[in-house]
């Protein structure tokens, strides 16, 4: 009396798998659907009326970021007048790793039409042809986005065979926050106002004052001087840079100067104990910014971005001094925030149209109004500490001016990126700036061993599954 | 046997007779509910799991970036993969976690198991403090430990230096940042603990009374009963834990990513790294399968062995 079921196992798997190939078939082909017509709400059909564009913006900031909103809400209105035919989706950042996110959204077709990147995420999605190549627009309306309203190095990042990729949302520049009552308590004076009031030396020779009046504390921190930009900004300061700013395929670490500097950076951690490196293990991945204001450090180098940060938190004075001079003269970090159209928008004339609004002068000071960022527009520049101090009054104990000075006087520049560059800084040099700066284990040199392979890998002549052995040779 | 036939026959006649046809349909709808029952998990398998094995497995034969590159480059990705230094490194390094992680849970859960399954006082308490730990997010664990390991300020060197001990740089160490992964690791111990102590109850208590009786000690009473009759659930765990440690990711993403100099460089981290950061898929593809096919020779080898060590209950 053994039940027999019609249904053999094999004929369940095999309508299974039907079914589940219809399933993914028309998840794919949904996305493709045609919309559903608009209603009037008597229930009748619009009247055809001009097609109003969606666009899409993807943004890095979560929906509750300090002062976004009322950026958004306050610009928007008036965009909107301006351009009753397209409509913005502001999209808060969905979290996770930028580039995973982007990229899988990029793949299945279903990217927005404008994204906003920082530092080496930017340049990996133009060095992917993600970016649609704004030099067209921007050639026809060159009054109105005035590209000479930058500074000099504004795009050296965001460039592709000489065309422009990306506009910049805000430049912010890398300084000192010190803390006043330790400078006080240590009897060091200030140091200056302006740009090339001090120098690598005397920076030094303050942060040894701190860690010898107490062993268990650091004298001053970044997010880490490792194969990044901060290391970047220091071998600027010495003359020279870590890419070739002529050509993207080449590392100068190797260079005299490079291994000057190098070894100023691993002295400052090793020898003298001033220097430590922010968000890793060696802080206990604290970041530099609580470092400060937890006093675990009397300096940091930092950008606008923490000043709001530092204000409500920081339980003593305060205040920032300009980068110290390096050997061949000052040097600073400028930020490297911007957006860029998707190559694949359905709009990119609106995306473009957009794009002009978000790095317009108005919407510049409302970013700096609302969020305290940085203009990157000279125009509009003078404008950031007032419109800071407007909103808090303790800005007015700090030197604001210095921030905007270095974007007037074109000091300083931006991310250096290598033709493969995420690739090159995170699984060639990293390694070995971990060996130096993060262990101590190894001098500057070792790092210069692998200035040649990051340019080789970079000319193509090393594929990706001979890196390995090429890194061991070095080794 | 005229008159028995005839009776017979009316009795036949009287009994309802079963319809076949009847019968079969409603068998099938049994199967049908039984399989439909089962669809959510048959078409997950099928559509994120199969399917993308599948996938993987031709994407290895591409040089694709995803984007705008699609080039067939045969069998390149899946003969390079096991000479490439960078997939050897990774794999020594998972190897490494792996074969301390597995012995090291198995002993330290199943130890705590036994203590918890001695009727001590507030035992759902301590259940709950020793659980805790498995169900807290992968990525809090890693920043939580980051602090514990700092060298400075950190609680352990601080408690090392309070009796007198320099401690190590932990994380920052080329030697010590594994060894600190694995001791975090084992901070979860408390997820196969649950399992053992689900075990140790179905361990019928004639057994103990039997060895009782014989005067074995309770030494003995461990090695002769728990032991043995606990093997199901050990090999189940082991497996169990020899797959998660091969898939070792969020540590060593957040805690270290990868550093310093590669000493923490993980199997699953290089893939990913292969992926996103070179952009190249397809050999991220072929570095997936090649794990897979490390993981399948660890389960199979286990699976060899249990019949030597597993012992099943036979009624």
């Amino acid at each position: 009396m053994g039940r027999t079921p019609r249904l053999s196992r094999r004929q369940f798997l095999v309508f299974s798998a039907g079914m589940s190939t219809a399933a993914f078939l028309a998840a794919c082909a949904a996305p493709g659907a045609a919309p559903a017509p608009a209603a009037s709400e008597g229930g009748q059909a619009a009247a055809p009326t001009a097609e109003k564009v969606k666009i899409e913006y993807q943004s890095r900031e979560p929906e509750n970021a300090a002062g976004v909103q009322q950026l958004w809400n306050e610009w928007y209105s008036t965009f909107q007048a301006a351009h009753p035919d397209i409509e913005i989706e502001f999209l808060p950042t969905p979290g996770g790793n930028e580039i995973e996110v982007a990229m899988t959204a990029m793949v299945a077709g279903t990217a927005t039409d404008i994204y906003e990147f920082c530092c080496q995420n930017s340049t990996y999605f133009i060095q992917q042809g993600q970016s649609l190549n704004l030099q067209p627009y921007i050639d026809k309306d060159a009054a109105e986005v005035n590209i000479d309203d930058y500074y000099k190095h504004q795009f050296d990042p965001w460039k592709k065979d000489g065309d422009i990729q990306m506009m910049p949302r805000f430049t912010g520049t890398q300084l000192v926050y010190y803390n006043k009552d330790w400078f006080d308590k240590a009897g060091v004076p200030y140091p200056g106002k302006e740009w090339g009031s001090w120098n690598y030396q005397e920076y030094a020779e303050i942060g040894s004052k701190f860690v010898n009046a107490d062993p268990q504390t650091w004298a001053t921190s970044n997010y880490g001087n490792g194969a990044n930009w901060l290391t970047q900004y220091w071998l600027r300061g010495w003359g020279t840079h870590m890419v070739n700013p002529d050509d993207s395929t080449e590392c100068l670490l190797a260079s005299q100067e490079a291994q000057e500097c190098l070894e100023y950076l691993r002295a400052l951690t090793w020898d003298s104990k001033e220097y430590v490196y922010g968000g890793s293990a060696m802080s206990g991945n604290i970041g530099p910014d609580v470092l400060f204001t937890s006093e675990r450090i009397a300096m940091v180098e930092i950008g606008p971005w923490a000043l709001n940060q530092v204000l409500d938190s920081a339980q003593f004075k305060w205040d920032v001094a300009p980068m110290p001079n390096g050997p061949a003269g000052p040097t600073t970090h400028q930020s490297v925030d911007g957006s860029l159209v998707w190559v694949n928008s359905e709009h990119p004339d609106e995306a473009w149209t957009v794009l002009k609004g978000t790095t317009s002068p108005e919407f510049g000071r409302l970013y700096a109004k609302h969020a305290n960022k940085q203009p990157s527009r000279k125009s509009i520049l003078a404008e950031f500490p007032k419109l800071l101090r407007d909103l808090d009054v303790r800005y007015n104990d700090i030197n604001l001016e210095i921030f905007i000075d270095s974007l007037a006087k074109d000091i300083g520049g931006p991310e250096e990126m290598f033709a493969k560059d995420v690739a090159t800084k995170s699984q060639i040099l990293q390694p070995a700036f971990d060996q130096v700066m993060l262990q101590g284990t190894q001098g500057v040199e070792y790092i210069g061993k692998f200035a040649d392979v990051a340019t080789r890998y970079n000319r193509g002549e090393i594929p990706d599954e001979k890196l390995g052995e090429e890194l061991q040779k070095v080794q | 046997m005229t008159s028995a036939t005839s009776t017979e026959t009316q009795a036949a006649r009287s009994t309802p007779q079963v319809k076949p046809s009847r019968r079969m349909k409603q068998s099938t709808r049994e199967a049908l509910y039984g399989y439909a029952m089962a669809s959510p998990w048959l078409a997950g398998f099928l559509l994120f799991t199969l399917g993308p094995m599948i996938s993987s497995s031709i994407i290895g034969l591409y040089d694709t970036n995803f984007l705008n590159k699609w080039q067939w480059v045969g069998l390149h990705w899946y003969q390079s993969v096991i000479f490439d230094k960078l997939v050897q490194k990774a794999l020594f390094n998972t190897a490494y976690f792996s074969f301390a992680t597995v012995p090291l849970n198995t002993i330290l859960a199943l130890l705590i198991a036994v203590l918890l399954n001695q009727g001590v006082r507030g035992q759902s308490f301590w259940r709950t403090v020793y659980y805790l730990p498995a169900v807290v997010s992968g990525v809090a664990v890693a920043l939580l430990w980051s602090w514990l390991y700092e060298p400075r300020i950190g609680l352990f060197n601080t408690v090392l230096r309070s009796v007198g001990i320099q401690g190590p740089q932990w994380l920052q160490s080329q030697s010590w940042a594994m060894p600190s992964i694995i001791i975090m690791a084992l901070w979860g111990a408390g997820g196969a603990m649950l399992i053992y102590l689900a075990g140790l109850r179905g361990i019928p208590t004639s057994l103990y009374e039997a060895a009782e009786i014989d005067g074995a000690s309770s030494l003995r009473r461990f090695f002769a009963i728990t032991l043995p009759m606990l093997t199901p659930t050990i090999f189940f765990n082991i497996v169990l834990n020899v797959i998660g440690s091969w898939q070792v990711f969020t540590q060593a993403l957040i805690m270290t990513n990868g550093g310093p100099n590669n000493a923490t460089l993980t199997a699953v981290l290089h893939l990913y790294r292969t992926g996103f950061q070179q952009g190249s898929f397809g050999y991220a593809s072929a570095q997936a399968w090649l794990l897979f096919m490390v993981v399948l020779l660890f389960v199979l080898l286990a699976l060899r062995s249990a019949s030597s060590w597993v012992h099943y209950e036979r009624v």
